[in-house]
């Protein structure tokens, strides 16, 4: 047991009720610190060298040090390519527009994502794992989600409001 | 100074939830991820009906029975992870989910071991601590308890000295909201509203909270 003074006593909010399984349930041979059965919303793995639970691994995980990350919003599609404004991540004021190879798109599911106004990240990174760093390309479409019935109840309302105090 | 190093996101939600169900192939059948990702990137660890924990390029999804997280670590995606939570809970709309944790976490490198024994002093004064040997700080968080957006919850920010050379300094923000009276017949509704609305805030908000910490203590 933990003894260090972020321990979390078991009458926090959003404890576990002791019928609830616990980490040491699914992590049988880990010894689990008194503070890991609290269930506030930090990630469950960090960085430090005290994790809130134990892990299940102590595999290394990359990380990644951005060199130049721009936001994407395709113009035109063509055959093999599309053009798109692209906005530096870094200096939001920074626009530029450029083509793009198809076969650049990092995941090839994505090409049917492709369509005028279509989102995308690009990130040239540094890819960092121990004592290695490699440069990484990645191109990604955003998936975004559709509106929800609760979120367009809600814009028609706002809508209607607006139309009512405006007079219209 | 110390120099900017990795940098990781997490969006964390509390409820009830079937982690057998969260699975790379579940995603792509619901359009979340690429087919292609769930085939041929997806990392499995493990996937019980007590737990799942996988990783896609996004990041590393963990799932157990009361908490669900998802962890990025390429600051360039870490907008997609939104996308993803919003896109999943609004197809597990039913899904009960009372808290959330919006996490930003940094690491700062440093040789200059005078600089770490001066930040550490700044922050908690040794000279108050004069009845022990030799203190120095570890792991110190303070907590925000009036949200400046007015919702419930708190904003922690936690500073830790990692044990490593060359020395790090890794800063953690917490940005926690809670649904008051929550029932969960409102399922994941209530939280990803929050979600949609809250995210780019809080995440330049735990910006500025780390740049702030190692501008004022440096």
């Amino acid at each position: 047991m933990s003894t260090t003074a972020f321990a979390r006593s078991l009458d926090d909010n959003d404890t576990l009720s002791p019928s609830v399984m616990t980490p040491s349930d699914y992590f049988p041979m880990a010894e689990v610190p008194e503070y890991a059965l609290s269930s506030d919303t930090l990630p469950i793995d960090t960085e430090g060298d005290q994790p809130r639970v134990p892990v299940v691994d102590r595999k290394e995980r990359p990380y990644y040090l951005p060199e130049i990350s721009w936001e994407g919003m395709v113009l035109k599609v063509n055959d093999d390519s599309f053009v798109a404004r692209l906005t530096n991540l870094n200096d939001h004021s920074e626009q530029e527009e450029a083509e793009i190879l198809n076969e650049y798109v990092s995941d090839q599911d994505d090409l049917r994502l492709i369509a005028p106004g279509a989102i995308f990240f690009w990130s040239i990174a540094r890819c960092v794992k121990g004592r290695r760093s490699d440069q990484y390309s990645t191109i990604l479409f955003r998936r975004l989600p559709v509106w929800s019935k609760h979120e367009l109840a809600n814009a028609f309302r706002e809508a209607a409001n607006l139309k009512k105090e405006l007079g219209w | 100074m110390p120099k900017p190093d990795a940098k990781s996101a997490s969006i964390v939600l509390l409820g009830n939830f079937n982690p057998s169900i969260f699975h790379p192939q579940w995603f792509a059948a619901h359009d979340v991820v690429s087919q292609n990702e769930a085939d041929q990137e997806a990392e499995l660890e493990i996937t019980t009906q007590q737990a799942s924990v996988f990783s896609i390029t996004l990041g590393r999804v963990q799932v157990t029975g009361q908490q669900f997280v998802i962890t990025g670590r390429n600051p360039a995606l870490f907008k997609m992870l939104n996308d993803f939570v919003i896109k999943t809970f609004d197809i597990l709309t039913h899904t009960p989910v009372h808290a959330m944790g919006i996490n930003l976490e940094q690491k700062w490198l440093s040789n200059d071991e005078q600089w770490h024994r001066d930040f550490g002093d700044r922050i908690a004064p040794k000279h108050k601590w004069d009845f022990m040997k030799d203190p120095g700080v570890r792991d110190i968080v303070m907590e925000d308890q009036d949200r400046p957006d007015g919702r419930t919850g708190y904003i922690q920010a936690r500073i830790r000295a990692l044990r490593q050379k060359p020395l790090a300094i890794l800063i953690s923000v917490n940005d926690h909201y809670e649904i008051p009276d929550y029932k969960t017949s409102m399922g994941a509704s209530p939280m990803l509203d929050i979600l949609r609305t809250s995210w780019d805030t809080s995440i330049q908000r735990s910006e500025s909270i780390i740049h702030n910490i190692i501008k004022n203590f440096s």
